[in-house]
C-alpha cells in the first residue's frame, strides 16, 4: 500500500519536471521580480526618476535603455520607480478593505441579531454606489491623491469580505468541531480563532489577490484622469497620460509604461484565479 | 448503583418564525430522567422526537428554558463555565464535520489536554499514544488529517478526544447513524469495552432500535419531546407497554420475514408547534380511546417499567 503511494508520488513528482512550467507559475515568478524591482529601485535605477535633461524624447539607447520623456527623464528609471508607488498604493488599497471586511464579517457572524443585521444594511447602500463616480466625488471633496483612493476602495470594498466571512463564519460555527471544541473547554473567542477564522482568511486571501488587479486598474485609470497621484510623481497611469500626446511619433514612451500595466494586472489575474481555483478545490474536497 | 445525571422537568424552548408570526416550538417538555453512574442509557425516538434537543441540552451547548439538570449531585448552571462543560461530552452524528480538516489528530487530542493543562511536555506524547491506544487506533495515525481517515476512524478520534477531559458521562448522538454496518459494529464494541475498562456512563441517543438493544442497559422512549416509557432494555423490548413502542418494535424488519410499515396512523408525527391534547401519541394510536384526548397520562411504573399511557394496566 505505502509502496504503491509512493510510486504515485514519485512519478507525479518527475512528471512535474518534465512538464514547462504553468502559467500561473510564470505569473508568480514575474510579481516577485516586480516586487524586488520596486523595493530597490532606489539602487537599481540608473538614474533619479525626476533628474531633467536636454536629451528629450530619445528612443531607447545605451545611455537610456528605454529612451527618454519629454522632460528628458529616463523612463526605465521612472517606470522602476512608478512601480514602489503602484504598489505602495494598491496593496493598502486592496488590503484595507480585507481587514475591515474580515472585522465586520466575523463579528457580524458570530454575533448575529442586530449587528448581523445593521451591517447588512450598511453593506446594501454601499454596494448601490458606483465605484468610478463614488471616487470622483471622493477626490473632488477630498482632493486628489492616494487618501481619496484608499477611502473609495475601502468604503466599497470591505462588502464582498465582509459577506464572504459572515457566510464561513455562520456555517463553521455550528460545525460539530467548533460545537466539541467548546465542550472540552475553549472560550467562545478563542475557538473563533483557532477554528472558524482560519477557514474564512483561506477564501479572503484568494480574494485580495484579485483586488490587488482592481487596484491597479484604480490607481492607473485615476492617474490617467489626472486624478491620482501628485504630477510628476512617477506613476505607471499618469506616464502613459503624460505621454500620450506622442504615442504617434515616440510610441515607445505609451507602450512601455502601458505594457507594464497590463503584464501586471494579468499576472495579478493569473495567480489570484489559480488561488481561487484551489481554494474552490479543497473546500469541495473536505 | 449510584445516581450520576439528574434531569428533572427539563424543557428546551425555539422560537421559530419570522417577526410578527413567533411561535413557541417546545422540543424537550418536561422530561425527567436518571443516569446511573456506570450505565449505558439509550434514548430512542422518531426523528424531531426532541432527542438530540435533549443531547444538546444535557452538555451544554443548549440552554434549557426551565427545569434542572445535575450531575454528581451538584446544579449545573444554565451557562456553565469551561471546568463544568468538560465533565458531560459529546460524540456527534458526523464524525466527518466535528473534526477540524485542518488538525492532524495529534492535534485535535493535544487541544484539550492543553486547555486544561491536564499533562505537561512528557507527559502531552504519553498521553496522546494512551488515548489511541483506549480507541483501538494505530499510532501512526496520529499525523494523519481527518480527510485520510474512514468514517470509523474518525469517529474514534472524536471518542479519542473526548476521552482526553476524563468526562463523568459521555452522550453519543447518533453517533454510529453515519457510518457502515462493520463500523458501527465496531464503534458499538468500543463504547462497552469503555464502559467496561474505564466505568464510563454513556447516553446513547439513536433512531435504531436493533443499536440499542445490543448496547443499551436501560432505554428511554420519547414521542414528541416527552419520555413515553423507561426501562431494563430486556424488560422492555420483550414487554414494551406503551403502544408506540409495540408499534415501532413491530416495524423493525426481521431476515426472513415480510417487512411490515408500523401498525400506526399516518407516518409523520403531528407538529411540536401544535401538539395534541391530552395524550399526545392519540392521533397515531391504534387503540386511543376518549380519555386520550382530554387526560394527559403521567409516567407511571408497571412491572419493572416506567410508562406514560392510560392502557398500560392492561398490558
Amino acid at each position: 500500500m505505502s509502496q504503491a503511494v509512493a510510486g504515485v508520488h514519485a512519478s507525479s513528482r518527475s512528471g512535474r519536471r518534465m512538464a514547462l512550467p504553468r502559467f500561473h507559475q510564470v505569473a508568480a515568478v514575474v510579481l516577485v521580480l516586480v516586487a524586488v524591482v520596486a523595493i530597490a529601485a532606489p539602487w537599481l535605477a540608473p538614474y533619479s526618476p525626476s533628474a531633467q535633461s536636454l536629451d528629450q524624447i530619445r528612443p531607447p539607447s545605451g545611455a537610456h535603455a528605454l529612451g527618454t520623456d519629454a522632460l528628458g527623464r529616463d523612463i526605465l528609471s521612472r517606470m522602476m520607480y512608478a512601480l514602489r508607488t503602484d504598489l505602495l498604493l494598491i496593496v493598502p488599497a486592496a488590503g484595507l478593505p480585507m481587514v475591515v471586511g474580515t472585522v465586520v464579517g466575523t463579528l457580524a457572524g458570530y454575533a448575529g441579531g442586530v449587528l448581523d443585521a445593521a451591517v447588512r444594511w450598511i453593506a446594501d447602500v454601499f454596494q448601490g454606489l458606483p465605484l468610478y463616480i463614488f471616487l470622483v466625488a471622493l477626490v473632488a471633496a477630498m482632493g486628489r491623491g492616494p487618501a481619496s483612493l484608499l477611502v473609495a476602495f475601502t468604503a466599497l470594498g470591505w462588502i464582498v469580505y465582509a459577506r464572504l466571512v459572515r457566510t464561513e463564519v455562520r456555517r463553521i460555527k455550528t460545525a460539530g468541531f467548533v460545537e466539541a471544541a467548546y465542550l472540552l473547554g475553549r472560550s467562545s473567542p478563542q475557538v473563533l480563532v483557532q477554528h472558524v477564522l482560519p477557514h474564512a482568511l483561506k477564501q479572503t486571501a484568494t480574494y485580495f489577490v484579485l483586488d490587488l488587479g482592481m487596484a491597479l486598474q484604480g490607481v492607473a485609470v485615476l492617474s490617467f484622469f489626472n486624478l491620482g497621484v501628485k504630477s510628476g510623481t512617477p506613476e505607471l497611469g499618469a506616464m502613459v497620460a503624460d505621454a500620450q500626446i506622442f504615442i504617434r511619433s515616440s510610441t515607445w514612451m505609451v507602450a512601455l509604461p502601458g505594457a507594464a500595466i497590463v503584464v501586471l494586472g494579468v499576472c495579478i489575474a493569473a495567480v489570484g484565479d489559480h488561488l481561487s481555483s484551489r481554494t474552490r478545490g479543497e473546500s469541495d474536497g473536505r | 448503583m449510584r445516581t450520576l445525571l439528574e434531569v428533572e422537568d427539563l424543557r428546551v424552548d425555539f422560537t421559530v418564525g419570522a417577526h410578527g408570526r413567533r411561535r413557541r416550538l417546545r422540543a424537550v417538555d418536561g422530561v425527567d430522567l436518571v443516569v446511573r453512574e456506570g450505565e449505558i442509557l439509550g434514548l430512542v425516538g422518531e426523528s424531531g422526537c426532541g432527542k438530540s434537543t435533549l443531547a444538546r441540552t444535557l452538555v451544554g451547548l443548549q440552554a434549557p428554558s426551565g427545569g434542572r439538570i445535575s450531575l454528581g449531585g451538584d446544579l449545573l448552571p444554565r451557562r456553565r463555565p469551561a471546568a463544568v462543560r468538560k465533565r458531560i461530552q459529546m460524540i456527534f452524528q458526523d464524525p466527518g464535520s466535528s473534526l477540524d480538516p485542518r488538525h492532524t489528530v495529534r492535534e485535535a487530542l493535544l487541544a484539550p489536554l492543553r486547555v486544561h493543562r491536564l499533562a505537561d511536555g512528557a507527559g502531552e506524547e504519553a498521553r496522546v499514544r494512551e488515548l489511541m491506544g483506549l480507541v483501538e487506533l494505530p499510532e501512526r495515525l496520529l499525523d494523519a488529517k481527518p480527510r485520510s481517515l474512514s468514517g470509523g476512524q474518525r469517529q474514534r478520534v472524536a471518542i479519542a478526544r473526548a476521552l482526553a477531559v476524563e468526562p463523568d458521562v459521555l452522550v453519543a448522538d447518533e453517533a454510529v447513524a453515519a457510518l457502515d454496518a462493520s463500523a458501527t459494529g465496531a464503534i458499538l464494541n468500543l463504547l462497552a469495552d469503555l464502559r467496561t475498562s474505564l466505568g464510563l456512563t454513556v447516553v446513547f441517543i439513536s433512531h435504531d432500535l436493533s443499536v440499542v438493544r445490543g448496547l443499551c442497559d436501560r432505554v428511554a422512549v420519547m414521542y414528541l419531546g416527552r419520555v413515553v416509557e423507561l426501562g431494563r432494555t430486556a424488560e422492555i423490548f420483550a414487554r414494551p407497554r406503551h403502544p408506540y413502542l409495540q408499534a415501532l418494535l413491530a416495524a423493525v424488519p426481521r431476515v426472513g420475514a415480510p417487512i411490515a410499515a408500523p401498525p400506526l396512523e399516518g407516518d409523520e408525527p403531528p407538529s411540536l408547534l401544535d401538539p395534541p391534547s391530552g395524550c399526545r401519541f392519540r392521533t397515531r394510536c391504534p387503540a386511543a380511546f376518549d380519555r386520550c384526548v382530554t387526560e394527559e397520562p403521567a409516567l407511571v411504573t408497571r412491572g419493572g417499567a416506567l410508562v406514560a399511557c392510560h392502557l398500560a394496566d392492561r398490558c
